[in-house]
């Protein structure tokens, strides 16, 4: 089922392609926005299925998505860093349509992942850190970590040679992204840079005409 | 005042140039009612708006995707998405706050340097106006040599500057460059019951409102008239006529696509220089069968915009940069200068930033754990950037049609944009990027380059043109007075009239037209007939 629906979307993102092709992708975007089969075969190559729509995260899912945190983030956590990351996953989750599945299906990558390459294992929760660098490593290798949008249909040709790039690109960039982006973005990672007050956090008129304390690097 | 009750004047859009116009109407005593496509954004959910906008959601876009429908034809990809803003408060609510004046020899383009054309009004007349707009959106700035003389101070001194530019403008200063302050609709201090700038980082969402935007400078004056009335959430879908040449009444239409329709003596459409001409080419009619208004076949002709052109280096010193979102100083000393007869005039602008924050810096990242986070330390900061604004002159080809395929949330038309950039503006950009170059190389950037922007120009969201002003009836759509040349009853506002875009962001232009059309629909109207 799973490689019938891979073949049809590659069809699909094939047409998609050679439209993007004629059109520009921003006009082809633009053009065809509202209609339902572009919005399918959107979600598709984005990653993000908006008609698999919001809601809670489950409490494993929170758990699972906070291990893959641990990896990703620095050694040492402070609770802000720790609470920023949780927030706007529950957030994300919530509120834009399709992003709760996306991280399901990431995560449900990085279990197979985790199998594949230590059998014993069956969550990528379960691994010792240096286990889990290589299990991040392989699956991120040779993924661009931020594609700009009209560089999406390059990944869908690339996914004719290598088959499951796709769903690593997809990881890379709705579950890695949205926990790197939620930390450094956050006081924790502009406390990193030696900032106190960053956008978002007022600073006080007039505070940027003086160098912030160098607390930083 | 309700819908149903009688209105005097029917302003279409509630952004800069409809609220200021309204506002000043109400005062007088007029009946206006207001029309705006888009919701209300409480300041109440500033907050909320504030932390979307940090996660990336555009918090000003409210509506149904298909209202924000759009193409682009031309050479260059326009995207008008996220350039405009649907709501009261129009694009008010996101944008910068820059506020300088055009400078007087922007309006004589034709006569001192032989290109563009000339405006049918002069910085002069319009100057009495950009005062009293300063005043009513509140703007801090200081004295700028370049600039255009002034008939009364800024109603507040200049913010401080970023200590990134004081670093910037020390190095440029060798170069015999003077740099001054950016006027801002962004207060220095407490000023008409709003906050002074509490440096939040987030200008497209201020949270405490420091930043003006009329839906906290003006709406509340059109609100609290009991003869004026904004309501939201409608859009006007067509102006209709009578049986001879005066606009009837508007028809327009709220979420549920069911029609209404209101009268009134005078109309005006102040919905940016996208949907202005839209609205009149979809408003066709057996005496307007080629649109409204345009018997002179120019609306939505003449588009232009600010394209904008940047260079990056890299310094040894971390930078401070992304500490506010707001430009402190700019320089202006080649905006008007003798080269203008061959090339864009551009001033220089610094960025706080190019947007490589440590957010960004880990999307973009091969490693992660402890190494990333190192990384960053390490290399943030240490890129700075100079921009410059490029004056686009008017031309035919540059223009907003209706796209014959794409359609909007009611089915219309939606608006295709073509755009393109010519001898002019291309040899502006070499000047401006030579300038920037020498001004980064002074400042010991290494490794000066576009950046990972490309070469490709962007633009500044400042759509203009499109509705030109001028006394020839051929030749122009609106009339110095902005009135249509072909419908007596009505009259086009905002950046739409423009007949040259200068190097300044519109607003204040916007504001001071509407102030002056406000007085000129109240001279009118105490002597008779508007």
């Amino acid at each position: 089922m799973r490689r019938r629906a891979f073949v049809a979307g590659l069809l699909t993102g094939t047409a998609a392609i050679a439209a993007g092709l004629v059109l520009g992708w921003d006009d082809l975007k633009a053009r065809y926005l509202s209609s339902r089969w572009l919005q399918t075969t959107r979600g598709w190559l984005e990653g993000v299925d908006p008609a698999t729509g919001t809601g809670p995260l489950s409490p494993d899912l929170e758990r699972r998505l906070w291990a893959l945190a641990v990896v990703l983030l620095p050694s040492r956590v402070e609770p802000e860093g720790q609470s920023a990351v949780e927030e706007h996953l529950r957030w994300r989750a919530l509120e834009s349509p399709g992003y709760r599945a996306a991280f399901s299906e990431g995560l449900a990558l990085l279990d197979q992942e985790t199998t594949n390459r230590f059998p014993e294992q069956v969550r990528f929760g379960d691994l010792a850190r240096e286990q889990a660098n290589q299990v991040l490593g392989s699956l991120l290798a040779g993924i661009d970590p931020y594609p700009r949008y009209r560089q999406v249909p390059r990944e869908v040709l690339l996914s004719y040679l290598d088959h499951g790039r796709l769903e690593r690109f997809h990881f890379r960039r709705h579950v890695v992204n949205e926990i790197l982006h939620a930390y450094y973005q956050s006081g924790a990672g502009w406390a990193l840079v030696g900032y106190e007050a960053y956008p978002g956090r007022c600073g006080g008129p007039g505070f940027y005409s003086r160098p912030p304390r160098p607390t930083g690097a | 005042m309700r819908i149903g009750d009688p209105v005097d004047v029917c302003i279409v859009g509630c952004g800069p140039a409809g609220a200021v116009l309204g506002a000043a109407l109400v005062r007088d005593g007029v009946r206006v009612l207001v029309l705006e496509s888009g919701p209300r954004f409480p300041f109440s959910e500033r907050p909320k708006a504030q932390r979307n906008y940090l996660r990336g959601v555009d918090p000003w876009e409210a509506m149904p995707e298909a209202f924000y429908a759009s193409s682009s034809r031309g050479p260059i990809y326009y995207r008008l998405q996220g350039r405009h803003v649907r709501g009261v408060g129009g694009t008010s609510l996101h944008w910068g706050g820059d506020t300088p004046r055009f400078q007087a020899n922007d309006f004589r383009l034709r006569s001192l340097y032989g290109v563009g054309d000339d405006w049918p009004i002069g910085y002069a007349e319009l100057e009495p106006y950009y005062v009293l707009a300063e005043r009513q959106l509140g703007v801090s700035g200081g004295e700028d040599p370049f600039a255009s003389p002034r008939s009364a101070p800024y109603p507040m001194p200049p913010h401080p500057l970023n200590y990134l530019d004081q670093t910037i403008v020390r190095s440029a200063a060798k170069l015999g460059l003077r740099f001054s302050p950016v006027p801002q609709a962004r207060n220095s201090q407490p000023y008409q019951g709003r906050s002074q700038c509490q440096g939040c980082g987030t200008c497209t969402v201020c949270p405490v409102g420091a930043k003006a935007s009329v839906d906290l400078t003006h709406v509340p004056l059109i609100d609290q008239s009991d003869h004026g009335l904004v309501v939201e959430n409608v859009t006007v879908l067509r102006l209709e006529t009578d049986a001879g040449e005066r606009v009837r009444r508007a028809v327009y239409a709220g979420l549920d696509r069911v029609e209404h329709a209101v009268d009134a003596d005078v109309f005006v459409v102040g919905a940016g220089a996208i949907e202005t001409p839209r609205l009149l080419l979809l408003s066709t009619s057996r005496n307007f069968p080629g649109g409204l208004a345009n018997r002179s076949n120019l609306v939505g002709k003449r588009f232009m915009e600010h394209l904008v052109c940047g260079l990056e280096g890299t310094v040894t010193e971390r930078a401070y940069v992304e500490r506010i979102s707001f430009n402190t100083t700019a320089c202006n000393q080649f905006w008007d200068t003798p080269a203008r007869a061959e090339r864009s005039g551009f001033s220089i602008q610094i960025p706080t930033g190019n947007g490589q924050t440590p957010g960004w810096m880990a999307e973009r990242s091969e490693v992660w754990g402890d190494e990333l986070s190192r990384s960053i330390q390490r290399d943030f900061g240490h890129a700075i950037r100079l921009e410059s604004p490029i004056e686009i002159l008017p031309n035919d080809r540059n223009q907003v049609d209706l796209d014959p395929d794409l359609r909007d949330y009611f089915g219309n038309p939606a608006p295709r944009i073509y755009v393109s950039s010519g001898q002019y503006e291309d040899d502006g950009m070499k000047a401006a990027w030579d300038m920037q170059r020498r001004i980064l190389e002074a400042h010991g950037a290494k490794a000066v380059s576009p950046g990972g922007r490309g070469p490709d120009p962007g633009f500044w969201s400042h759509q203009s043109g499109t509705c030109r002003m001028g006394t020839d009836a051929t030749a122009s759509v609106v009339d110095q007075n902005l009135r249509c040349h072909d419908v007596p009853n009505l009259y086009l506002l905002g950046s739409s009239v423009f007949v040259t875009v200068g190097m300044a962001n519109p607003t204040l232009t916007i504001a001071a037209l509407a102030l002056r059309l406000a007085d000129h629909l109240l001279a009118n109207r105490h002597g008779g007939t508007p």
